[in-house]
């Protein structure tokens, strides 16, 4: 596969999600995908196609997306993306009712792509922000940041 | 410079910068006109905002701050980098009080390169594990997502 057609890949994948569609996921990860992402209530990588497609259901039920990456790199099998989530929280999160709230989330992430299928996704979201955003974490003021 | 050049200069400046304290050096990797999207509240522009108002807090906080980088890709102006960092929380820490804690956080920080430097970055560390690792925000009980 080539870099082009590997950001076409996350570009899909960014489209599809935006459009709600939990089904991607099965387009697009291998079964063995292995997802490394922050603030996870359950420490350690989520394994497999199976345990992954449940999460990705929860994330999108509770937020509705309207973000594309702001610039893609590619090399080998890699392609890394910045992004500005723009979320509107619409559904429960980690036992947050909605709040109905709009969200700014910045996030960065590598997705290592195999015969066209996403094998092992690094995601670095601001998720301190998000919960501050939701009104659920008080903290010191610069740990706000 | 190429990609492969560029990926270098990274290296070099976490190796010097970071992992050896070298602080004064910074000016060799980073432009007078750097901007920071990671920026604290209150960090001055530029190269200088980040030495004084940032990488010096942390140094202070964090004297044993090591990055082990774990993936490295590079297209155009861009170097993406993938982290792994540790440290011991000795001083205080963007409002939490020195806790003695050891931590173990991921990191994604993205690069643009001009003229043979670091212009702009972009950068998500694990903020939030970084938090509840230190024990200034609790530990969630388990839930669905």
């Amino acid at each position: 596969m080539s870099t082009e057609v590997n950001k076409q890949l996350v570009l899909r994948w960014k489209t599809e999600r935006n459009a709600g569609n939990v089904r991607v996921a099965d387009d697009l990860c291998a079964p063995d995908v292995v997802l490394h992402m922050s603030g996870l209530p359950t420490p350690g990588p989520v394994c497999g196609l199976e345990a992954f497609k449940p999460l990705f259901a929860a994330y999108l039920t509770a937020f509705e997306f309207h973000s594309m990456p702001e610039f893609l790199i590619a090399e080998g099998d890699i392609v890394a993306i910045h992004e500005i989530f723009q979320l509107n929280h619409v559904g429960p999160f980690q036992g947050i009712p909605p709040t109905g709230k709009d969200l700014t989330v910045a996030s960065a992430e590598i997705y290592r792509i195999a015969n066209g299928k996403f094998v092992e996704c690094w995601v670095e979201a601001d998720m301190l922000g998000l919960l501050r955003q939701l009104g659920v974490l008080s903290l010191p003021e610069h740990a706000a940041s | 410079m190429t990609s492969e050049e560029h990926k270098a200069l990274v290296q070099r400046f976490w190796e010097e910068v970071f992992n050896q304290k070298r602080l004064e050096r910074a000016g060799a990797y980073v432009t007078q006109d750097y901007l920071d999207h990671g920026a604290l509240p209150g960090q001055g522009p530029g190269l200088e905002g980040a030495k004084r108002q940032r990488w010096a807090l942390y140094f202070a906080a964090i004297p044993d701050l090591h990055a082990t980088i774990d993936d490295l890709v590079a297209e155009g102006d861009k170097v993406s980098v993938r982290f792994t960092v540790t440290g011991t929380q000795v001083g205080e820490l963007m409002g939490v009080p020195p806790t003695g804690k050891r931590f173990h956080v991921g990191a994604i920080c993205i690069y643009r390169i001009a003229e043979g430097k670091v212009a702009e970055q972009w950068e998500q560390i694990d903020m939030l594990g970084l938090m509840r690792q230190l024990g200034a925000i609790p530990v969630p009980a388990q839930q669905p997502t």
